[in-house]
């Protein structure tokens, strides 16, 4: 057999073990009725939340505040990355508060945002962006740190303009880092969203999991967990094609 | 073309530590047609003083006329090639070699064409569509040569273009820049730190001092064309690698005691 053949059956396995684990190690008594459930019930409980439309209010609210947050990061973060770029005087001033930016729990002012914008999407959305835009920034910054000089040098040979050399070798160059800022962006966002409506919303599916939790209903809980992490997973791979079509070849 | 190098001085200064002369003056010829390579210690400014004909770094002092006419932007007619990775690794080989005619405005057909034909040219048919991430270091020094030659300069500039390579390869790609340049015709100017290769390739082979460069010598190669590396064993080769060696070697010597 193939090396790859075999990590690709063993990922598999890996995931028909959990499956089955999920659902036998219930029915054997194992974890109480509340905590742990077999997966043919969860799954039993996403269809019913699916059919009865219960489940696409909170989804929506989800995916909206996801998207506004992370086109949002993007929109702003890579021309603040460039600019970081190119004013090294503000590059320098800001390094430490950049360097030190995820250390600070910024969830803890989400109370905060709530009383100065309201009880809606905005900030949800706002702290989902703060959360997201950073690493935009950051890795944009340095994409553009390292794009060789000599590609410049090709285009200042070839008499190119300034808009030409900008636009068609010093952006494209960059483009693999923006991508890995854009990647952790998303990321960052969706995690944003989740958490927020985990802590305070009326609806989305952080939301739909803690009042699940808190009601008991452990099959609704384990759905909307479950819709979590196939959004995550899809969307991350949606990125990757985008990317591999943007610039990986072969 | 005919390049003039008059006087040409560099000083360059920061704002943390003192001056550094890179170039004490450097007058120079290069007649129309004509291969010129220059060898020198490592940091005695040759490649800066390549960068000023190429109308990218501007002189402190001195002027570099190219048929006549003081340069102080890159010239039309000017082509460059350098020793690092200078390929676009988000374009295609054809749309690498295609670049600068694209810029430029060439006509879609006409660009294709063109590229096609240096492709040719280098060696590379059959790699059109593949990209410089697939290719080997050789092969992708051929996609910049292609860059550079589908323009069709007067002039060429090449910094160390063999440099990053390994001895074969350098050696099958001196030889086919030999052919090239006798079927396009142009002024060259040849930064190598091989005496071999400058004494293959060239007409006259310019050894310079050490930091701050200037011209100690200029050896001319009256060796027969067509050449190829198979001149490599005779006499009159020896002779000339020899007489250029004997002034670098003096000068190589004064760079390493400076940095003991």
């Amino acid at each position: 057999m193939k090396d790859a053949t075999r990590v690709r059956l063993t990922r598999w396995a890996i995931v028909l073990a959990a499956i089955a684990a999920l659902e036998i190690l219930p029915r054997v008594g194992l974890g109480d009725a509340i905590t742990l459930i077999p997966l043919s019930e969860i799954a039993r409980e996403f269809f019913v939340l699916l059919s009865d439309g219960e489940l696409t209010p909170h989804l929506l609210a989800t995916g909206g505040a996801f998207v506004l947050s992370f086109l949002l990061a993007a929109v702003t973060g890579v021309p603040l990355g460039f600019l970081l770029w190119r004013y090294q005087p503000l590059k320098r001033t800001l390094d430490p508060y950049l360097t030190t930016y995820y250390a600070i729990p910024i969830f803890a002012f989400y109370p905060l945002l709530l009383a100065i914008l309201g009880f809606n999407l905005l900030p949800i959305v706002a702290i989902s962006w703060l959360w997201a835009v950073v690493a935009v920034v950051l890795n944009t910054a340095i994409g553009f740190g390292e794009v060789p000089e000599v590609l410049i040098k090709v285009g200042r040979s070839m008499n190119l303009s300034r808009w030409q050399i900008l636009s068609r070798i010093f952006f494209p160059a960059a483009v693999p880092h923006i991508f890995t800022g854009l990647k952790l962006g998303m990321v960052y966002s969706l995690i944003g969203v989740i958490a927020s409506e985990f802590v305070l919303s009326t609806r989305g599916l952080g939301y739909l999991v803690s009042y699940s939790y808190a009601n008991f209903a452990t099959a609704a809980m384990y759905s909307a967990i479950i819709v979590i992490l196939v959004l995550a997973i899809l969307l991350n791979s949606a990125l990757n094609r985008i990317e591999r079509r943007l610039y990986e070849h072969g | 073309m005919r390049i003039e190098i008059k006087d040409v001085r560099k000083t360059f200064s920061s704002d943390a530590g003192p001056q550094v002369e890179a170039l004490a003056g450097v007058d120079l010829e290069v007649s129309d047609n004509e291969f010129t390579s220059i060898v020198g210690p490592s940091g005695c400014g040759k490649s800066t003083l390549l960068e000023i004909v190429a109308g990218l770094t501007e002189p402190t002092t001195g002027e570099v006329l190219i048929d006549g006419e003081p340069i102080s932007d890159p010239h039309p007619a000017v082509g460059l090639i350098f020793q690092q990775e200078s390929t676009f690794p988000w374009r295609s080989v054809l749309e690498n070699v295609a670049f600068g005619l694209e810029m430029h405005g060439v006509a879609k057909k006409e660009r294709l064409d063109r590229s096609r034909a240096m492709i040719e040219m280098v060696g590379l048919q059959g790699f059109e569509d593949r990209y410089p991430g697939e290719l080997s270091g050789g092969m992708r020094q051929r996609v910049a040569i292609a860059r550079t030659l589908v323009m069709n300069p007067e002039v060429l500039l090449m910094d160390e273009p063999f440099g990053a390579l390994d001895e074969q390869t350098r050696l099958i790609l001196g030889d086919e820049l030999l052919r090239i340049w006798s079927q396009t015709s142009s002024t060259v100017l040849f930064i190598t730190h091989s005496i071999e290769e400058a004494t293959l390739l060239s007409d006259q082979v310019i050894v310079m001092s050490a930091r701050p460069g200037s011209i100690r010598k200029v050896v001319p190669v009256n060796l027969e064309r067509p050449r190829d590396s198979s001149s490599f064993g005779t006499p009159q080769f020896g002779h000339i690698t020899g007489e250029i060696w004997e002034v670098l070697r003096e000068e190589s010597m004064k760079t390493l005691k400076e940095q003991v």
